[in-house]
């Protein structure tokens, strides 16, 4: 289970600090699948920091009582400086998992090829999504935060990720950020909306897609 | 037998932690001297070419070193150890904003990344010491280390002290990139008070009071007290630098706590 209880999360702008967070209290269960959907510069992406614990709320509190993904987008959790594979040397060392069979998997899923021995820095931003997603698939979190990557990449990664997140839904727990209804319809049983601060939620995906084209 | 679960959950955090910071060690071994080992060549040869041309200096204008210590292991002892104050100082301001990715990892903490810093530091420095103490007892420059245990408690406590020191700075430069800009030009004009170019004993009367008070010149001493074993110093307080970092620390890891919140993530 995640819990968020009143959390509030502003950031300072030139204007004035701006409310990203207003008082946002909701409950994501094991085994839940949940989209969320909002503009550009909505906080989406805040939100989905919030919940992995990476940024602190200005108030307000979050439980968590499984382990829970670092949120999965174009940036963040591989190291520009270092290649692929030291990247996930990294995150076998942090997580205390044997570094053979890891390198393994990533390397199986993310499909890299000679890439996986070169500096993240050299990757194009589809390459960098599917070594974070390898990363985090790797580890095996009770719960992922998907953060716009499913679209990533060519037709055989769409496919070997389809997978992966389909038997996540399965057995796990997801949040993801998506633009697209496809995507969202395929691995989300409920949906929420950020607006203007404000989580609206919705018994099921296409009733958050018809508010969504709406807003 | 009620402690025992107690003891584990802070048995286990520590084990966690310890993995954590020697994976960042690795990291920052990875990206600050390379694969090959040609990188911690150039990291010997800094070192080697100030000291080399300092003493060429004394040589050159024919200054006798006192007490009859040889000038290039004299003055190069003492960069290696002001080295640790001055790098550690310099990346402090900005090493979170290179490592800040790897926060999205939920273990690896600030104070985690600031202590694989200066532990790297602390291990390259060491090791520039070892080597270059034993090419100058090889040469008879100087005697091969007499007191190791001084030598490396000395930069053992310049570790603590610089580490306390970083954590400052690094909390600091969260909220201001002034500080990153600021702390360079005050890392090089601090050697001239490092205790590199001399001995707190060498210095006129009224100074020696003053430089007491300052800790860097003390733990040169103390690293070259390693090496040269019948050096004798009447200006030592260690307990006043250990006070000293034990208070930087404190406040640096309060610090950074407090700064943690003004970490951006893109």
């Amino acid at each position: 289970m995640i819990r968020l209880v009143n959390v509030v999360k502003t950031y300072p702008t030139p204007v004035g600090r701006r409310l990203i967070l207003d008082n946002v209290s909701f409950c994501v269960e094991r085994g839940q699948s949940l989209g969320l959907m909002g503009r550009n510069g909505a906080g989406k992406s805040t939100l989905m920091r919030a919940i992995s614990g990476l940024e602190k709320p200005d108030a307000g509190r979050i439980e968590r009582t499984m382990t829970v993904s670092w949120p999965l987008g174009f940036f963040g959790g591989v190291h520009g400086a270092l290649t692929g594979a030291d990247n996930a040397k990294f995150v076998a060392r942090i997580y205390g998992l044997e570094i053979e069979p890891l390198l393994e998997r990533v390397q199986d899923f993310a499909d890299l090829g000679v890439y996986f021995n070169m500096p993240v820095n050299t990757y194009s931003a589809g390459m960098r999504a599917r070594l974070s997603l390898g990363l985090s698939l790797a580890v095996d979190f009770d719960c992922y935060l998907v953060d716009e990557i499913t679209g990533a990449g060519d037709h055989r990664f769409v496919q070997r990720c389809h997978e992966e997140l389909m038997q996540r839904k399965a057995t796990g727990t997801l949040i993801m950020i998506s633009h697209a209804p496809e995507t969202l319809r395929l691995y989300c049983d409920t949906g929420a909306i950020l607006d203007g601060g404000k989580l609206t939620f919705f018994e099921t995906v296409d009733e958050m897609i018809e508010a969504y084209y709406a807003l | 037998m009620i402690q025992q679960p107690e003891f584990d959950v802070l048995a286990r955090g520590a084990r966690k932690q310890l993995r954590v910071i020697g994976a960042l060690v690795i990291r920052e071994l990875q990206s600050r001297f390379g694969r090959h080992n040609i990188g911690f060549l150039w990291f010997l040869v800094e070192p080697l070419l100030l000291a080399g041309g300092v003493s060429l200096m004394t040589y050159t204008s024919h200054t006798a070193i006192p007490e009859g210590l040889a000038s290039l292991p004299f003055h190069l002892v003492g960069y290696i150890a002001y080295m640790q104050f001055r790098t550690n100082a310099n990346r402090a301001a900005s090493i979170i904003l290179s490592n800040r990715v790897l926060m999205y990892h939920h273990q690896v903490t600030m104070p985690d990344i600031v202590l694989a810093g200066t532990i790297l530091e602390l291990g390259a420095t060491l090791c520039a010491l070892i080597l270059f103490t034993g090419i100058f007892a090889w040469f008879g420059l100087s005697p091969a280390p007499e007191r190791p245990l001084l030598l490396v408690g000395g930069m053992l406590l310049m570790w603590w002290y610089t580490t306390g020191l970083a954590m400052i700075i690094c909390a600091l430069g969260q909220y201001s990139e002034t500080v990153d800009r600021l702390v360079h030009p005050f890392t090089y004009l601090s050697l001239p008070f490092s205790g590199m170019f001399f001995r707190v004993e060498w210095l006129p009367p009224e100074l020696r009071e003053a430089a007491q008070w300052l800790p860097l010149p003390q733990i040169t001493e103390i690293v070259r007290q390693g090496v040269w074993g019948d050096l004798h110093s009447d200006y030592l307080h260690p307990f006043y630098i250990i006070s000293q970092a034990a208070v930087l620390t404190f406040l640096g890891l309060l610090g950074l706590r407090v700064a943690r919140h003004r970490v951006r993530f893109e």
